[in-house]
């Protein structure tokens, strides 16, 4: 299996949806679901409600994504696995290039606004 | 009610199994979200949003986590429920429209006539063809009972009997009252009587859903594929396209026969006044959003199916 057919097989990411907030916050380490709330509202500006922050879970989880820890009270946190990694891996850097190409036209369309060429 | 009380009862809004595994960790994180404030609403929107969304999931109405034919199955289930829901909207249909033909004069009686007969002929097709649907999966219901593979199915067959003799033992007693009773009288003359056919009325609709979802739990323990998946499908197609027609026609009818006979339909002058008469807007609106969840359900059906499947 590629890692392409790979990546198929677990699905794709969306750059604000839950799912990828979720990888990206734990991306640094695992958290449990206040401190990825918290997390995800300091880099993103998205703040979750918890109940769509455990649906995220659940589903990030059954794909194998991420996995629990071992409870710490009431709170549990969760961990990337090896696929979650690979997985935001992959759409991170397909997402990269969405931006550096867009933000390369960008750059070519004001430069020739500013020599008044309207190509 | 206590905070707990209300976590708890937010917390029902997802599966059980999804609760008894992630239950105790949001009720702590809704708990710590909101501490000192109490559920706020958005919290409990959110909260709600999110179980709905998983019950939707689990059911295999969204999300392409289960395999097609599994998928192609909940959806047609989704057609089986809004046939139910179409079915009360239909019964009050009739209610209102008894004894019409009296209220419209001869000449105007003829369009009308013809929407209300080919509303009825496509009831016929429609029923006929919701117990097509069902009696061609029977076989392979009886074939895992013989396995012993249908205990879940027990407890809401029970539930469907039991409130369907309730029904039955309610309605009886109304018939007998209602055949000593002038037309007047059954027709809003008479409260005492308009209350307990008005129970009666609950009764039945209770019994259709719990008779819906025991015919669901019993699906849902039946494999459907191949040639059996198919057939349901294309029956699921034709079951839509016999209640868009059935409430078209409704429309028609009741459009044509508030300008022939406003006295009919009431809601005093003009046609404006007479199309927001409650007992013919709601089971007329309640149509059209039955056949809109069929047609996404036979739709999300046809697409989930495996290709050589749909």
């Amino acid at each position: 299996m590629t890692p392409h057919e790979s990546t198929r097989q677990r699905g794709s990411l969306r750059p604000n949806d839950p799912p990828t907030l979720i990888l990206a916050s734990l991306a640094s380490g695992m958290k449990h679901g206040y401190a990825l709330l918290q997390d995800i509202e300091q880099f993103a500006g998205v703040r979750l409600g918890p109940g769509t922050l455990y649906g995220a879970i659940s589903r990030l989880e059954q794909r194998g994504l991420i996995e629990p820890a071992d409870a710490v009270g009431r709170a549990r946190p969760y961990r990337l696995t090896d696929a979650g990694r690979e997985l935001l891996g992959s759409e991170l850097a397909s997402m990269r290039t969405i931006v550096e190409v867009g933000t390369a036209r960008l750059g070519l369309a004001r430069a020739a606004r500013a020599i008044g060429d309207p190509a | 009610m206590s905070a707990t009380t209300r976590h708890r009862l937010l917390l029902r809004a997802f599966p059980r199994a999804w609760r008894e595994r992630y239950g105790d960790e949001l009720d702590a994180l809704i708990a710590r979200a909101d501490a000192g404030r109490g559920v706020r609403i958005r919290t409990a929107l959110d909260v709600v949003r999110a179980g709905l969304g998983e019950r939707l999931r689990t059911a295999g109405l969204t999300g392409d986590h289960l395999p097609g034919a599994q998928r192609a199955r909940a959806r047609l289930l989704l057609v089986l429920c809004a046939w139910a829901l179409f079915v009360v909207a239909g019964v009050s249909v009739q209610k209102a429209s008894e004894h019409w033909q009296r209220a419209a004069t001869m000449s105007s009686r003829r369009l009308p006539a013809d929407a209300f007969r080919a509303l009825e002929i496509a009831a016929a097709i429609g029923s006929a063809l919701v117990l097509i649907g069902v009696a061609l999966a029977i076989p392979r219901l009886v074939a895992r009972v013989r396995a012993g593979e249908t205990t879940a199915l027990r407890r809401p067959i029970l539930r469907a009997l039991s409130v369907s003799l309730i029904t039955l033992a309610a309605a009886t007693p109304v018939v007998v009252w209602a055949h000593r009773l002038s037309a007047v009288q059954r027709n809003g003359h008479d409260t005492a009587y308009e209350v307990a056919a008005g129970c009666c009325a609950l009764l039945a609709v209770l019994s259709l859903g719990a008779w819906t979802a025991a015919a669901v739990a019993a699906a849902t323990q039946t494999p459907l594929a191949g040639r059996l998946l198919r057939a349901e499908l294309a029956i699921a197609a034709a079951i839509t396209a016999t209640m868009v027609s059935m409430a078209v026609a409704t429309v028609v009818w009741w459009l044509d026969l508030a300008s022939a006979a406003p006295g009919f339909v009431g809601g005093g002058p003009g046609l404006g006044s007479s199309l927001l008469v409650p007992r013919f807007l709601v089971p007329t609106l309640l149509m059209f959003v039955a056949s809109g969840l069929a047609g996404l359900g036979t739709v999300g059906a046809i697409r989930a199916a495996p290709p050589h499947d749909a």
